[in-house]
């Protein structure tokens, strides 16, 4: 780091006059006060000086205003666009004020009035100087940050055999940051793979990331299970990084670690997930059903000297997806008004087809989006990407207009193929069935809960619901027209939904319903 | 806010409803609805026709079509006919598929 305080001989200033008188006059005085000065009679001979010696070389320009050839404004564009960090005074007689708006845009740190006061130049040149090194130091560190973000977004790179199973989809926000995925082939039949994301958006966050990652690698290599693994990192964390304020309860930590780890074994047919912090993981299936995993959440490594561990072990997985993300994406999925998982697909697919989604331009945060196929054969049938999974409380009067607005946001950014007609039938349809599940399968008590959720399979271009609620069930075998009764008040909802979709398919005697849409 | 009007010359009600017909607000116009044909203006007036300006709507779901019939046989009962204007072709393919459209005229604006 460089020291402001160090003597003013180490400093080099310009000072650039055609006027000799104003030369001799300022090298007298910078000279005076220690500064090495170096005077030239021209903007171009500055140039050549800067050309010859580099920008960094000096520490300050002090350059008259009105000078033949070019004039001092000139020069300061030129000498922003080589050290943007470089301070440039400029000195204007009292009749060019009307120039000194327009310098201070183009980035003079100050102007001084014709003739030179001492003081004043001193004064300026001083500050200027301090401003130089202070921007130039600032320039450093953002180059740093940025090659370490490049070198940990490469990190992102997977082998070849990950590449089969994992999809990773991440837009940076910050040069630098934490966001992180790794992928360990733990046997021919086994891999693990771990999401992170380190708090803050700084070196250190970039630090701890590209640590963590090393220290996971060799201790797994070596034998370790990922349980000691987490609890050794969660102690470093703690205790080597931990900034203590006399004892256990009032550790602060400079970083913590939000992560989820997913274990998934192909011969077993095992999946073993575990939290730290990290929003919930989802699982479609290869029908397209959407569950959130019910992965205990623990808190985030860092925090607390306690690691509680919660693996969540799910037996036979059906095949399918798992699909996790940081929580960049959901503060984005809230800004826009979309469902979490519709911006996930939107994010994946389109980063499928190279195309870059309009919306991410608005993320306050990374984002990261990671897809794992845990299907045992990868040649399966064509996938179900989510779009939306929600839980609705029993209700005789639900608040439908609001949650259709989420459903058409949702199926615009995720499906945006969808034909505007093919849309409005989807959306009739779903107010229907919604309804029909609150008022009538949950009796409207808001006590008990329906389920919906949305899916979408691109290469059989169909659209799934489903639809689930603890009640009886209900009759949605009704065929339209099977009788003159469309007069009939009643059932007309019923007869609604058997024209709008393609086909329905019902479970539990109707208290599930799958409706499809081709389109 | 229905708006109607009371066409003399050719004995007609047009009840001009300002947007969708929904679940959600259907009470609340069937309620204006029945005002305005309840009064004593309209009831005198003999219409034969009535016509419901559904052009501003872009969605009618069951329980604002079960309104649609519910004004239809009041009209019947009246021995007037029933017309809708839709402006929407999302909205036809509605009444198509509930063959409301086989009592009820339907006629895109």
């Amino acid at each position: 780091m460089t020291d402001t305080n160090a003597s003013a001989t180490d400093k080099v200033i310009l000072a650039v006059d055609d006027e000799a008188v104003s030369r001799t006059l300022l090298a007298y005085f910078l000279n005076k006060a220690g500064y090495h000065t170096v005077t030239l009679d021209s903007a171009e001979a500055a140039r050549k000086y800067i050309a010859q010696h580099g920008p960094t070389a000096v520490h300050c320009v002090v350059t008259d205003y009105r000078m033949p050839g070019e004039t001092g404004l000139e020069l300061l564009i030129w000498l922003k666009q080589q050290d943007r960090a470089l301070s440039v005074i400029m000195i204007t007689a009292t009749t060019e004020r009307d120039f000194v708006a327009e310098t201070l845009r183009g980035g003079a740190v100050d102007f001084l009035d014709k003739p030179i006061a001492e003081a004043a130049l001193i004064q300026s040149v001083k500050r200027a100087i301090e401003l130089t090194i202070r921007d130039r130091e600032m320039a450093e560190a953002e180059r740093a940050i940025s090659q370490v973000g490049q070198t940990q977004h490469q990190l992102f790179g997977l082998s070849a055999e990950a590449a089969k199973r994992v999809e990773v989809c991440f837009h940076p926000r910050h040069q630098g940051g934490g966001d992180f995925i790794n992928y360990f082939q733990l046997s021919p039949t086994s891999f693990l793979v771990l999401t992170a994301d380190v708090s803050g958006h700084d070196l250190h966050a970039a630090f701890v990331s590209a640590y963590f990652q090393g220290l996971v690698r060799g201790m797994l290599e070596s034998g370790q299970a990922l349980e000691t693994v987490l609890t050794k990192f969660n102690s470093f964390l703690i205790d080597e990084w931990g900034i203590r304020q006399g004892n256990d309860d009032h550790t602060t930590t400079q970083a913590s670690v939000c992560l989820c780890t997913a274990l998934v074994d192909l011969a077993a047919t095992s999946l073993t997930l575990m939290n730290h912090g990290f929003p919930q993981p989802w699982h479609v299936s290869p029908e397209g059903r959407i569950v959130q995993c019910a992965t205990v959440n623990s808190h985030p490594l860092g925090w607390f000297n306690e690691l509680t561990l919660h693996p969540f072990q799910q037996s036979n997985p059906t095949g399918g997806r798992l699909i996790m993300w940081t929580d960049g994406l959901e503060d984005l999925a809230e800004a826009l008004g979309v469902s979490r998982l519709a911006l996930a697909t939107a994010l994946q697919l389109a980063q499928a087809s190279g195309h870059k989604t309009p919306q991410i331009a608005q993320a306050k945060d990374d984002v990261l989006v990671v897809s794992i196929q845990i299907t045992p054969n990868l040649l399966t049938a064509p996938q179900w990407f989510p779009v939306l999974h929600e839980i609705y409380p029993g209700s005789k009067t639900p608040p439908i207009d609001q949650w259709q607005t989420l459903w058409e946001n949702s199926l615009s950014l995720a499906v945006p193929t969808l034909p505007e007609s093919r849309r409005f039938d989807v959306i009739l349809a779903l107010r229907e069935t919604v309804i029909n599940a609150l008022a009538h399968g949950c009796a409207g008590n808001p006590e008990l809960k329906a389920s919906l959720t949305i899916s979408v399979n691109l290469v059989q271009r169909t659209l799934r619901i489903i639809i689930s609620d603890p009640g009886p069930g209900h009759d949605f075998t009704r065929k339209p027209h099977e009788a003159d009764d469309e007069l009939a008040d009643m059932h007309r909802g019923l007869s609604l939904i058997n024209r709008l979709a393609t086909q329905i398919t019902s479970n539990r005697n109707g208290a599930e319903v799958i409706l499809d849409f081709r389109y | 806010m229905i708006n109607h009007i009371l066409n003399p010359s050719d004995k007609t009600l047009l009840l001009t409803i300002p947007g969708d017909l929904l679940s959600t607000n259907t009470d609340q116009i069937k309620k204006e609805i029945h005002a305005i044909i309840e009064s004593a203006s309209v009831k005198s007036a003999g219409w034969t026709t009535l016509k419901l300006d559904l052009t501003a709507a872009k969605m009618i779901d069951s329980v604002g079509l079960n309104l649609v019939v519910s004004l239809y046989k009041e009209a019947k009962k009246n021995n007037a006919k029933t017309t809708a204007v839709i402006s929407n072709p999302n909205i036809q393919r509605t009444f198509l598929f509930t063959r409301l459209d086989t009592h009820i005229q339907v006629v895109m604006a």
